[in-house]
């Protein structure tokens, strides 16, 4: 079980880690740490969600976190950009550190914070505007840009969302109409469009059908060369499918994390084992 | 491609933020205000004779608006016995009989245009079919005014409320072989009464204190109103009219008058938000 | 405006032949009832082209153009009454849409719970205070601070512009507008409030999450997303504003001229109506206020319709998913 280590060190140059694809990484130990969360714990008003949570998120690696519902996986996720602060009675405790900074520090700069991390949400959430302002919608809120950076800007986000070519002769229409998985890809691409480094999912396929959650999965697997994503999901082949990194959660704690060869094969804890077997959740 | 100042952005929303307080102070403040006004120069005229005695005559102090008090209440009463019935079978029909049929989208749009008819006009229709043909003003003519505000107020009440019931308790309803009309009116008015009862005192206290419809209907009038068929005394157009005049006495009557229909009036809304509030936060 | 798309079972299937007839009759019933308000609306339409015929073939179209209004030489004309209800009416809008909407959203958005609910009970009961106080509260009370601090200093400022010349008198077209602008208020915040209430947290989450401040994820989604709501709101304040009657007719001074200053004397159709119709002793004068009310009465038909088609179009054009 790895967990907590304070200093890591490569050992590989980059260039041959990120060769390597889903499944083949046995260790997190030389990779470059892109969250860093100590003792994290949460409560919604009097009702404590999170209890010491503690763990290295890998950089440019996909994470996954399973865990039976209402185990804390999208809170914990939630306080990576302070989304949860919107509600006033959500407080969280400790620290959670990306790229070496303290984001509940009262110091971050929370706008920086969420340009920097991204976020998909359980349902997709187009905005009530055309699919060509939904992804400029952030570009122009974090740049000052012409006509012609944002239309370029817009084509490369949904390009690499993987939505260019299912939508690039209607972009003034609204987004609501796309179908619920393009309007999943559409978020991803809106996510994009601003640079972030860190993606958050918090279960992107749950509200939609099997075939456009398989076009998702491709897209998170190339997503992986460029950023890192930190992915909640309820469905464990998924996990398995596209992380190199899984954490299982149980009742607001990690139970364990590891390369997700490991979790799923031959996991430390006895509750993982459980789990992964489905014996319960 | 520059990034934005998130200073600049930032400042922007402080802006609004700090621009917001005396916004919403502005709501707070008109409203004190206004009560403040009221409460100070209507409560000295509220002796137990405003409330019992007939008015004096124009320059004499003293006497009361117990006239006008008691046509008020019995306009209201009257337009409410007038307005609900029809307003709650019409809701029914909207509600139960074909919501979607091309009748009801018809009857749902006249309500709503007759809810934003300007309540002077509906005086001058109430004028032009029941004071000029039997050529004088009566109560029976200023109730019917006040129904007709009720009504269409009532009708969309009462089908949002009849929405709200299930329909698992209608069908259970009929599946037990009940008749349609039995399961609405003894079951589906049953499970909606408390929406149903708060929505119909919000329609009538708000109707008690208009004017415009009374102006050219009910008149007004100096005595008791001992029969209907003659123009009656009510609060608001007595307001109207004191305020209006140069008698000191007045004034203070119609400030009196204007403190007593604010209080009633708005008792009577807090207390159907209140249940209304209870009403949902249980649903 | 809601539309219920489930098609409820018209009659209980299989139901016993006696028990048929009484649910036909009652059917009949509820829907004679509800043609009642449909028999009103035409009947007020029928009664005011009737009464208002005179004025129209003494005075043909020309009633609607001009302004002279002369009970005595039985001369009368719409201009000035229908320039003070849309003038009146504009100037409680300007003010009144986007104080309401900021309140909204302050309430919504910004205020501490129990603060919210403080201020949006009283901007509830600003809504059911009767519009005869407003009359009263604006005669005695806000007409003097007109008079004595308002008008002054907009003179003294802006005293350049037509618009506000002339002596201080207190009532006048503004402070009508004004009024009104506090009458309509708390309707369009009430709505605009309940309309932002209901945006889904998580289109709100992504907002945020792409990094914008309260103010932009307000302003670009949740109010973009509220806007068919927001729009209504400001359609039936409008809607209010034109043919409020009590409150304006103490304070707006009641005169049949039209001046382009804000400060001078005016009138409404609904406060010509108000103050005159139960002094017009001649046919001619009595089927001009007719007519003046049948104007106000068009006014508000073509308003409302545009208001509807305007708000179905906006549910067409969003229709996607919701």
């Amino acid at each position: 079980m790895i967990m907590a280590t304070e200093e890591r060190v490569l050992v590989k140059p980059p260039s041959e880690v990120a060769k390597q694809r889903p499944g083949e990484i046995e260790d997190a130990s030389w990779l470059p740490v892109k969250v860093k969360v100590r003792n994290l714990n949460f409560h919604y008003g009097g009702h404590q969600a999170l209890f010491d949570n503690s763990i290295d998120i890998p950089a440019s690696r996909v994470t996954a976190i399973i865990g039976p519902s209402g185990c804390g996986k999208s809170t914990h996720i939630r306080v990576y950009n302070r989304i949860f602060e919107i509600y006033r009675s959500h407080k969280a405790k400790g620290t959670v550190e990306i790229d070496g900074e303290n984001v509940l520090s009262p110091a971050t700069d929370i706008l920086k914070l969420r340009k920097k991390v991204g976020m998909i949400f359980q349902r997709p959430t187009p905005f009530p505007m055309s699919i060509f302002n939904n992804v400029a919608y952030g570009v122009k809120l974090h740049y000052r840009a012409s006509r012609g950076e944002i239309a370029d800007r817009v084509e490369d986000a949904l390009k690499r969302g993987a939505l260019w070519d299912e939508v690039k002769d209607k972009l003034g229409e609204p987004a609501t109409a796309l179908s619920g998985g393009q309007q999943q890809r559409l978020c991803i691409a809106r996510a994009i469009a601003v640079e972030p480094e860190l993606i958050l999912m918090d279960e992107p396929c749950s509200a939609i059908d099997p075939v456009a959650t398989s076009k998702i999965e491709d897209l998170i697997e190339t997503l992986r060369d460029n950023y890192t994503v930190v992915l909640v999901t309820h469905n464990m082949q998924q996990a398995a499918r596209v992380s190199d990194f899984t954490a299982f959660f149980y009742k607001g704690r990690i139970v364990e994390f590891g390369a997700t060869k490991k979790i799923f094969t031959n996991p430390d804890s006895g509750q993982t084992e459980d789990y992964i077997t489905g014996r319960f959740g | 491609m520059r990034p934005r100042s998130r200073t600049e952005r930032r400042a922007a929303d402080t802006a609004m933020r700090v621009a917001m307080v005396p916004a919403a102070l502005i709501g707070i403040a008109v409203l004190a205000w206004i009560l403040w006004e009221v409460i100070a120069r209507g409560i000295g005229a509220l002796t137990p004779a405003f409330f019992t005695e007939l008015p004096t005559p124009p320059g004499m102090e003293g006497g009361g608006l117990g006239n006008a008090i008691l046509g008020t209440l019995l306009m209201t009463f009257l337009a409410a016995l007038l307005g609900t019935p029809i307003g709650l079978l019409a809701g029914v029909f909207l509600c139960e009989f074909g919501p979607s049929s091309r009748i009801a989208t018809v009857v749902r749009f006249t309500t709503n245009l007759l809810m934003g008819t300007p309540s002077i006009i509906i005086g001058i229709f109430v004028y032009s079919v029941l004071v000029l043909p039997f050529g004088r003003f009566s109560g029976w003519a200023g109730a019917v005014a006040l129904a007709i505000l009720i009504l269409p107020v009532v009708m969309r009440t009462t089908e949002d409320m009849l929405n709200l019931v299930p329909d698992e308790l209608r069908e259970s309803g009929l599946a037990l072989g009940a008749p349609r009309w039995r399961v609405t009116l003894g079951i589906i008015f049953r499970a909606a009464r408390t929406g149903l009862v708060t929505g119909v005192l919000l329609a009538v206290a708000r109707v008690s204190g208009e004017t415009a419809p009374l102006l050219f209907t009910a008149l007004n009038s100096f005595y008791w109103p001992g029969s209907l068929s003659q123009p009656t005394a009510n609060m608001t157009v007595t307001i109207f009219n004191y305020a209006m005049s140069p008698y000191s006495d007045w004034q203070a009557k119609a400030w009196g008058a204007s403190l007593l229909i604010t209080v009633s009036v708005l008792a009577v809304t807090v207390l159907a938000r209140f249940v209304i509030r209870d009403k949902r936060k249980r649903a | 405006m809601r539309e219920s798309t489930v098609e409820r079972p018209s009659a209980s299937p299989g139901a016993v032949h006696d028990q048929s007839r009484p649910d036909a009759v009652f059917k009949w019933l509820t829907a004679a009832c509800s043609l009642v308000v449909i028999v009103i609306m035409a009947g007020i339409f029928f009664e005011l082209v009737r009464n208002s015929g005179m004025a129209f073939r003494e005075f043909g179209f020309s009633f609607l153009t001009t302004d002279s209004w002369n009970p005595i030489k039985g001369e009368f004309g719409a201009a000035s009454s229908i320039y003070g209800t849309l003038v009146s009416t504009g100037i409680a809008m300007i003010i009144a849409i986007p104080l309401s909407i900021i309140i909204a959203v302050y309430l919504v958005e910004v205020a501490q719970p129990r603060v919210s609910r403080f201020i949006g009970g009283a901007v509830e009961l600003l809504a059911a205070i009767p519009s005869i106080i407003y009359g009263m509260w604006g005669l005695f009370v806000f007409a003097a601070l007109m008079q004595t601090h308002v008008q002054p200093f907009l003179g003294k400022h802006l005293g350049a512009l037509p618009l506000f010349q002339g002596p201080p008198m207190g009532i006048g077209m503004l402070t009508a507008g004004l009024i009104l602008a506090f009458m309509v208020l708390p309707f369009i915040t009430a709505i605009t409030r309940d309309v932002l209430m209901m945006v889904p947290p998580v289109l709100k989450e992504s907002a945020y999450g792409v990094g914008s401040t309260m103010w932009e994820a307000v302003r670009f989604v949740s109010l973009k997303y509220g806007r068919r709501g927001i729009v209504g709101a400001v359609f039936l304040g409008f809607g209010r504003a034109l043919g409020e009657t009590m409150a304006v007719t103490f304070v707006i001074g009641n005169s049949h001229r039209i001046s382009p200053s804000l400060f001078s004397a005016g009138n409404t159709i609904a406060s010509s109506l108000a103050n005159e119709f139960n002094e017009a002793s001649e046919p001619i004068y009595l089927s001009s206020l007719f007519a003046l009310a049948l104007v106000l009465f068009c006014i508000m038909l073509a308003f409302q319709t545009i208001a509807h088609y305007w708000v179905t179009r906006m549910q067409r054009l969003e229709a996607g998913d919701r």
